[in-house]
């Protein structure tokens, strides 16, 4: 009902698709050594990003992952800030498809979604079972998270098998298939060696056998159905703001 | 839901202190955490909650890192310093000689 009445106050139809109030997308130009400042934050009813790939934005889009989205490869490093307002009363839930609704508007993008037998991985207990320790009732808070404790460091709170999965395809950069079977929530910290830094924590494991050592959580690389979105047209320069 | 309540000036450090005791929480989840255990008694909203956390975090007590929600979206996690703890030792021997002493008045009454 709330937002039925907010949508009604910023015009919108109820039926129709989720847009921002007003949006921005300005091109970045390339820095000469290749590094940017990059920040996608939604904060007080604004987005902001700022230097985005066109591939990162996508992901917030169609909510995937990296390794989820088949396109040109200039995708991956075109860059935009993008501002927009979120309509008032508008959950941050609602943000991808107003996204979504932005993006068609601006790039001309089509896509469509399919199923690749794709490189992923199985997550299953150890031999040992697991190691993480089971988080205390906190029926309140249900919803687990994880906290960057710096390069290589996560600290998990309350996550579910799901969630842990999830969390560690970004990490891959595979889909990651639950198959623990472990329905509780956990709590854990987990250290390994990203791979382009392991030579300077010669004391941590990689990320598979930090798992496995850690958790007492095994990855097993197999193929697999992976939802895929296929951009099968985009515009590089997007139309005027 | 019961109506909410006005917070007793210097009551807001020790309710986000007390919350953070047991685990980390985004901003928003402190907020709602608070408005749950309360029964809507207490409702925080962002413009003092913010602050509040900004100044806890200022004064060393908190710690704010950066994380990321089963969901995906990144928010900025609190958690408890050992200054914060101590801290919130103290807050409560506060809290709990305040409500002696207002019981004692409303006692008085009768």
């Amino acid at each position: 009902m709330a937002m039925a009445t907010a949508l009604a106050i910023s015009g919108q139809g109820i039926d129709a698709p989720l847009r921002f109030e007003v949006a921005s997308v300005k091109a970045v130009e390339p820095t000469l050594d290749g590094r940017y400042m990059i920040r996608m934050r939604v904060n007080a009813g604004e987005l902001n990003y700022s230097a985005a790939s066109l591939k990162q934005i996508l992901q917030q889009a169609y909510e995937v992952r990296d390794f989820q989205i088949a396109g040109p490869d200039w995708m991956a490093s075109a860059r935009f800030d993008v501002r927009a307002k979120v309509p008032a009363g508008a959950p941050v839930t609602k943000i991808p498809e107003m996204l979504r609704s932005l993006l068609a508007e601006r790039f001309k993008i089509s896509s469509h979604s399919e199923t690749r037998d794709l490189p992923m991985y199985e997550l299953i207990v150890g031999k040992a079972g697991p190691k993480m320790k089971e988080s205390a009732g906190d029926p309140a808070a249900p919803n687990g998270f994880t906290i960057n404790k710096g390069p290589g460091h996560l600290e998990g709170h309350m996550m579910s098998m799901a969630a842990l999965a999830n969390t560690l395809a970004a990490l891959l950069g595979r889909q990651v298939a639950d198959h623990t079977g472990l329905a509780g929530r956990y709590d854990f910290d987990l250290q390994y060696a990203p791979d382009d830094i392991a030579a300077t924590m010669p004391d941590r494991l990689p990320l598979l056998d930090a798992v496995q050592s850690e958790l007492g959580l095994k990855l097993e690389a197999r193929k697999g159905p992976v939802k895929v979105i296929v951009i099968d047209h985009i515009e590089k320069t997007p139309t005027e703001n | 839901m019961a109506k909410s309540a006005e917070l007793l000036q210097g009551t807001l450090d020790l309710l986000i202190l007390r919350t953070l005791e047991l685990r980390p929480l985004h901003g928003v989840g402190i907020g709602d955490r608070i408005e749950q255990v309360t029964g809507g008694v207490f409702v925080i909203g962002p413009g003092s909650l913010f602050p509040a956390l900004h100044r806890l975090e200022g004064r060393g007590w908190i710690k704010g890192e950066w994380g990321e929600l089963e969901s995906g979206r990144r928010a900025k996690f609190y958690a408890l310093t050992m200054a914060g703890r101590k801290q919130l030792v103290e807050e409560k021997r506060n809290w709990r000689r305040v409500n002696t002493a207002i019981n004692q008045v409303l006692a008085e009454e009768l």
